[in-house]
């Protein structure tokens, strides 16, 4: 076998490796090795057949492990002095359910765990004001003396993050040249200037650290990749995943590697904005129900909604553009408990992959969302991950009748069904507000192993649209890897007003960028399209407003008046208000280079013939508000175009199970996505 | 078990059959719906608070909003329960404790059978709703198919309200007319329509009013919001189900609460937490008193005794004297179950009239913080001999406030608030779990700080250090984070006020179970006729004893003759304008906090971790925590090791020495 | 409004200790007369809405 287009997503447990071969989707799902991830990914491929590939597009979240639990090389970080402890310090403010706990402690504090201790992160004399004039010029004899200290202490890498460097980075240049003639010139070393050039030291700051580490641990890994993949023959383009699911070059995602820290979680929203152009749907609430947890995403109007940031954990902040995700406490895993007053809840706890709920008889004893499914009859535990795993519905009894809660059996098993599903209810509702959209103008995409059986139940709790089940639920992630175009992307900070004035200055600085991109990239400039978009705000905000699209052509005093006027209507689409009286101050300027690339496309699946739609069984549902129902099971494979099922209704598949609870129709699309509505 | 006016079924005989041992039968009886449906109707009632504060929060012009979400947002149910509000914004504690008596004064006062929908009132005075002019409560009366069904409330920190001063901050106002404009209940909007009167006596008696106007727009449509997914709930499960879920709700928490309240041993508990000043003259210490009875699980809060009103700002109303009992009790026994008016039900407090915790009109209560911190601390006092292991050491109070202002070369104003980095953040305490963070937030407050380098780009400042000073933490068995210390360059001629009420001794009575106390703050300003700023530009030391101090102006502080911070010495306090010239450093260092256990009892090798961290110093190490370290942690921190039989001998003679003592 | 004796026994404890005060709790003010020895209330009366702060309105 040999396929065109290959995905890969590193996950904790399982590589997901998915091709494209003639049109159709083939899979292999390979265990990770946590230490050398290269070689899962590597028997992946060659499980596949790489030979012929064009593309070979990998996301994974092995940063984002690395460090969220720390293991990461020794870095060291150079700061100007009076300012190492910006580490400690963060942005301060605590969680909401920290509010009156004093025992709470931020996660990256040097009473926690810092990713730099406080002794390898040293003061550097010298400073630079708001307007990059030298204050206190550079004292390098200071700063050798620092670095004597870090060379006695074996640093592996060193992060260099300076006062006001957003500004003018010379002072940053200049101390990595004294840290290569100090610790050698293969000391891995990044600075905030080059990394992420934007304004708030603390992020920009933590940015750079999160880079470090990333060089550190990527640099090799892709080597050994590039290597591997060679020796199978593949002659194609080599990508990664960032924090939104945009493909980068191995070679340039490896300049700045931070925007790799979270590659995959984005990959479902790109799955389902690509799915949306086949189905004529382009405002989507995406969410994945996997183990642990239920993501919820949005895409509007065919884009997926993205942040500035990414929080990696309580204040571990990156200036990485991500597809802002929300997580929910309604995974299969998630754990069923009963809070003081005897209220049935579910999650934010997971029983995760180990012990797994407690039907996996895995050793796993308190109830979850997938113990509950499994006693509704939803989940068919005889062919749960197509028979190889059979799942044990004494042992989720007993997890259930364990709860100190004076219920009868079904009152647990139901309530926490119901709790479960108001979970996502309530938070979709909540995402819906914030970003200012109305639900019945969306469609839920549901994926993940869970999302069938959970979410379709939504529809009594929300005037959504309709919920899609899209193919391949079970691997829809990474099939939103072969479904994204390459990008290159670069942004700086400079406050500026907005001015006749001052638009030379914006233009110089936006072409400088699109010159670099179109040297990275190798592509004539009458080839590609240049997107320019900045971040904003009212002269007097502390905070902007992201993303406003500035008018196409080049910026003069001419043409200024027409991006303020782009900044007011993105701040009223975004706030329901407009300041024309006040000034306009450009904070961040962004420009993307879009390059087209091959994607999966999904096959459309033939209307009924002749033969009838029959059902495999009849079975009961249990446990159900309203006492036992009986329902009908299909077979998905066997579904054709045009199809309707009414609920109570389930339809397998080998990774996934749909369950459309009574009162909804399920419809077969043209695509074989099934919609219940 | 019904919030009925007066009723008290919890105080005024046993307690209540608990929730959970309710058969459905008697549970419908009470709550006029499933167990079920009254869970989903508890979460669903803090979810649209929380889907109206995002709302607000997300779509808010000020950054006091948007930042620092200095707002809170409630829902309320109606008369027929008594107002009781079943659910309370995450945001700033110092908020809910007032909100139903809020809502329930202002309804009352213009007239429940007078309201129609469409109706907004607003209200600030302190005296009907607590906390201090800017924060104003917005209250919607929320109807549904013609019936009042309760209310959504917003209270929000305005920018300005008028008075004597910009913003509002100024200590040393006297009285509510210099402090600004006070609203009664007034209508704002009335069934939908702006009230032009009231948004013109808005608008002409206070400042930045093209930014009030769009965050009251903004409120007055997240507010719509909550009304109507009050109105989708009841739609959704029934009138009755509705009340029964606000009962529940508030029946929950009173039980959560009440359960802890047993857990106290019975008795009789006194303390008392001082302020320094009233912020206008050195000799005006002032005292909360505090006196608490527990009687199974009814407990009384009795503050006879506390200091008479101030005549400056420093007085906090009733309203918020019963909320810092709230939020120090959610503090010490129940920090984390949903906050409710139901919390309150088996708590008493008593206020003496006429004190700065239950002042009269027309005293001002603009730094109303302060006061109810001070009851919150006694609280603690009173209360972490009673809980052992779980005692928690008081945090630094923070507090300390600065502003600025000057011209620019061309002649417009500039300004540095309280946001702006300028002042020293302190650290919290320690628990047995773990050691104190450094520069925390003070615990009544939450935020979002966005660093040096925005407040640099807005305003003539360098922020040259912000950096933890060894040896401040107040030592134990677990310590305090430590204190840190703030410069700051002036690029342009200026005058600054500083305030802050915590320098005279540890606040909340420093450590806990033997642990030790933080050190206490102060504040110094150079100007350019001094050696340390004369010079240009310079990094000062981190030393809190150099010759340095001398030169300097103190501008608070307890300090000794050569400005040093000295407990023994003498305290200083600049009510006022201080002028600073172009060049002029200002140094801020906070109150350490207090530790927990006894810092002998210290793991040595968290002690080594913490001088090769130089968070303690050789010295200190042995001085504090009886623990020898050898080696040069400046310039080897990993060849710093303990000498384990010094050690072991030093402890053994401290441990001596405090059996003779 | 101090505290004040109240002659009687608690109907709880039966000691001879109430007292009449003015107390801040769930739904606002009430005057209580209650047990000092086992804090029990024998009648909870509302009592001013804004406590001990007298509003001038009322002189109208």
């Amino acid at each position: 076998m040999t396929v065109e287009m290959v995905g890969v997503d590193v996950g904790g447990t399982f590589t997901d490796v998915v091709g494209v071969a003639a049109g159709r989707i083939v899979v292999a799902k390979v265990p990770t090795d946590v230490h050398a991830s290269d070689v899962s990914v590597l028997a992946g491929a060659e499980e596949l057949g790489v030979d012929h590939a064009a593309v070979f597009n990998l996301a994974s979240t092995a940063g984002l492990n690395a460090i969220i639990t720390r293991r990461i090389p020794k870095v060291a970080f150079l700061t100007t002095t009076g300012h190492r402890d910006m580490l400690d310090r963060g942005r301060l403010g605590r969680p909401l359910e920290a509010l009156t706990d004093m025992t709470w402690r931020r996660g990256i504090s040097d009473t926690a765990r810092p990713l730099v201790p406080r002794y390898l992160r040293r003061g550097i004399d010298e400073r630079l004001t708001a307007t990059g004039d030298v204050l206190i010029p550079l004292d390098e004899d200071q700063a050798r003396s620092e670095l004597a200290v870090l060379a006695r202490c074996d640093v592996e890498a060193v992060a260099i993050c300076l006062m006001n460097a957003y500004v003018d980075g010379r002072h940053e240049r200049r101390l990595r040249e004294l840290v290569q003639e100090v610790l050698g010139p293969d000391i891995v070393c990044s600075i905030s200037s080059e990394v992420s050039p934007l304004a708030k030291e603390y992020v920009r700051a933590s940015t750079t650290i999160v880079d470090v580490i990333m060089k550190q641990k990527y640099g090799d890994y892709t080597k050994r990749l590039i290597t591997g993949l060679t020796k199978l023959g593949f002659e194609g383009e080599l990508s990664y995943a960032d924090c939104s699911a945009r493909l980068l070059p191995a070679h340039y995602a490896m300049e700045r590697p931070y925007r790799l820290v979270v590659g995959g979680p984005a990959a479902g929203t790109v799955s389902s904005a690509h799915l949306g152009s086949f189905i004529g749907d382009d405002n989507l609430l995406c969410a994945d129900v996997g183990g642990t947890s239920c993501d919820i995403s949005v895409v509007i109007d065919g884009k997926p909604w993205v942040n500035t940031t990414f929080e990696l954990e309580h204040d571990l902040v990156v200036n990485a553009l991500s597809t802002d995700i929300v997580t929910l406490g309604a995974g299969g895993g998630s754990v069923v408990w009963v809070n003081p007053v005897g209220e049935i809840r579910v999650g934010p706890d997971s029983a995760g992959a180990q012990p797994g709920p407690a039907c996996y008889g895995q050793g796993g004893v308190r109830p979850t969302l997938t113990d509950a499914a499994l006693l509704m009859g939803v989940l068919d535990g005889s062919r749960f991950l197509d028979g190889r795993m059979p799942l044990q519905d004494a042992l989720a009894e007993q997890a259930f009748a364990a709860l100190d809660a004076d219920l009868t059996l079904t009152q647990r098993v139901d309530y926490a069904w119901r709790m479960g599903l108001n979970n996502v209810a309530e938070g979709i509702l909540n995402i819906a507000i914030r970003r200012g959209i109305d639900v019945r103008d969306f469609s839920l995409v549901a994926f993940g192993a869970a999302g069938p059986m959970l979410l379709p139940g939504l529809l009594d709790l929300l005037p959504l649209r309709r919920v899609v089940v899209p193919p391949h639920p079970g691997l829809f992630s990474a099939l939103g890897l072969v479904s994204s175009d390459l990008v290159y992307s670069d942004d700086r900070s400079a406050y500026t007003i907005l001015s006749p004035e001052t638009a030379p200055d914006i233009e110089a600085m936006y072409a400088a960028m699109e010159a670099g991109l179109l040297e990275r990239a190798g592509a004539d400039a009458d080839q590609v399209t240049f997107i320019r978009t900045f971040d904003g705000r009212l002269a007097g905000q502390s905070w902007e407003t992201p993303f406003v699209e500035v008018p196409p052509g080049p910026l003069t005093a001419d043409t200024i008046d027409a991006l303020i006027a782009a900044f007011h209507a993105a701040y009223a689409l975004r706030n329901g208000n407009t300041f024309p009286m006040i000034p306009v101050q450009g904070v961040t300027f962004r420009v993307q280079l879009v390059v087209p690339t091959a994607k999966v496309s999904y096959e459309a699946v033939p209307a009924r013939d002749a033969a009838p739609l029959t059902p495999t069984r009849t079975l009961t549902l249990r446990h159900v508000a309203g006492g036992d129902v009986e329902a009908l099971e299909y077979d998905r494979a066997q579904l054709r175009h045009g199809d309707v099922l009414r609920g109570p209704t389930i339809v397998r598949e080998p990774m996934s199970t749909t369950y459309v609870p009574a009162g909804r129709t399920l419809t077969v699309g043209a695509i074989g996505e099934l919609t219940i509505e | 078990m019904t919030v009925i006016d007066g009723g008290r079924p919890a105080s005024a005989g046993d307690a209540p059959t608990r929730l959970r041992e309710l058969s459905d039968e008697e549970f419908r009886a009470a709550y006029d719906c499933d167990r079920f449906t009254a869970a989903v109707l508890a979460s669903r009632f803090r979810y649209i608070i929380e889907h109206v504060c995002n709302r607000f929060i997300e779509h808010a012009f000020s950054p006091v909003i948007r930042e620092s979400t200095d707002m809170s947002a409630t829902i309320t149910g109606p008369p027929e329960v008594g107002h009781a509000m079943p659910a309370v914004s995450q945001t700033l504690p110092m908020f809910y404790g007032s909100m139903p008596e809020a809502v329930r004064i202002a309804l009352e006062e213009h007239g429940i059978e007078d309201l129609v929908p469409g109706d907004l009132i607003m209200v600030n005075d302190p005296y009907r709703v607590g906390t201090h002019l800017n924060d104003v409560c917005f209250i919607r009366p929320a109807f549904h198919d013609g019936r009042l069904v309760g209310a959504v409330t917003i209270r929000a920190h305005m920018i300005d309200m008028g008075g004597i001063a910009v913003g509002g901050f100024e200590v040393t106002k006297q009285d509510l007319y210099q402090d600004g404009l006070v609203f009664p209940p007034t209508l704002l909007f009335h069934a939908g329509k702006p009230v032009r009167s009231t948004f013109n006596l808005l608008l002409d008696n206070t400042r930045f009013g093209p930014v009030i106007i769009p965050d009251i727009q903004t409120i007055n449509s997240s507010l719509a919001l909550g009304e109507q997914l009050i109105g989708e709930t009841i739609e959704k499960y029934g009138y009755a189900a509705y009340l029964g879920g606000i009962r529940y709700a508030c029946d929950s928490s009173a039980e959560t609460m009440r359960a802890a309240i047993e857990r106290l041993p019975d008795g009789v508990y006194e303390s008392e937490e001082w302020l320094d000043s009233d912020g206008m003259r050195e000799d005006s210490e002032s005292v909360v008193r505090l006196r608490i009875n527990k009687r199974g699980s009814r407990i009384e809060f009795d503050l006879t005794g506390t200091s008479p009103a101030n005549s400056s700002a420093i007085n906090c109303s009733w309203a918020d004297s019963k909320t810092a009992v709230a939020v120090a009790l959610k503090y010490l026994l129940d920090p984390r179950t949903p906050f409710t008016s139901g919390s309150m039900r088996d708590v008493d407090v008593v206020l003496p009239p006429g004190s700065m915790i239950n002042p009269e009109p027309p005293h001002t209560c603009q730094w109303y913080w302060e006061p109810a911190m001070a009851i919150i601390y006694a609280t603690f006092q009173a209360l972490n001999p009673l809980l052992g292991d779980d005692a928690i050491a008081p945090d630094s109070w923070g507090g300390t406030i600065h502003y600025a202002y000057g011209a620019l070369p061309d002649g417009s104003p500039w300004m540095s608030t309280a946001l702006n980095n300028v002042t020293a953040q302190g650290p919290w305490g320690a628990t047995q779990q773990a050691d104190g963070d450094s520069t925390q937030l003070q615990i009544i407050i939450n935020m979002v700080d966005g660093g040096c380098e925005p407040a640099e780009a807005d305003t003539p400042v360098v922020i040259l250090r912000h950096d933890h000073v060894p040896d401040t933490a107040g030592p134990g068995r677990r310590r305090s984070g430590a204190a840190s210390v703030a410069d700051s360059l002036w690029l342009l001629d200026g005058e600054h006020r500083v305030s802050s009420f915590h320098l005279r001794r540890p606040p909340g009575g420093g450590g806990v179970n033997g642990g030790g106390d933080g050190i206490l703050s102060a504040a110094w300003l150079w100007d350019t006729s001094t050696g340390v700023a004369g010079d240009g530009p310079t990094y000062l030391p981190l030393d809190l004893n150099d010759p340095m101090y001398a030169e300097a102006k103190p501008l608070m502080g307890v300090l000794d003759a050569a400005n040093e911070i000295d407990p023994a010495g003498h305290y200083h306090l600049l009510p006022g304008a201080i002028p600073a010239p172009a060049g002029s450093i200002l140094r801020f260092v906070s109150n350490g906090a207090g530790g927990w256990g006894d810092p002998l009892e210290r793991e040595p090798e968290m002690v080594l971790a913490d001088v090769r961290d130089e968070y303690v110093t050789v010295a200190g190490a042995a001085r504090d925590y009886g623990v020898v370290v050898v080696g040069d942690p400046a310039r080897d921190p990993e060849g710093v090791r303990v000498d384990d039989d010094a050690t072991m001998r030093l402890r053994a003679e401290r441990r001596a020495a405090r059996g003779g003592a | 409004m101090e505290r004040e004796l109240v002659a009687g026994r608690c109907t709880a404890c039966g000691q001879e200790r109430l007292e009449r005060y003015p107390v801040l709790s769930e739904g606002g003010w009430f005057l209580v007369v209650k047990c000092q020895a086992c804090l029990a209330s024998e009648r909870r009366d509302r009592w001013n809405r804004l406590g001990h702060v007298v509003r001038m309105e009322d002189l109208l």
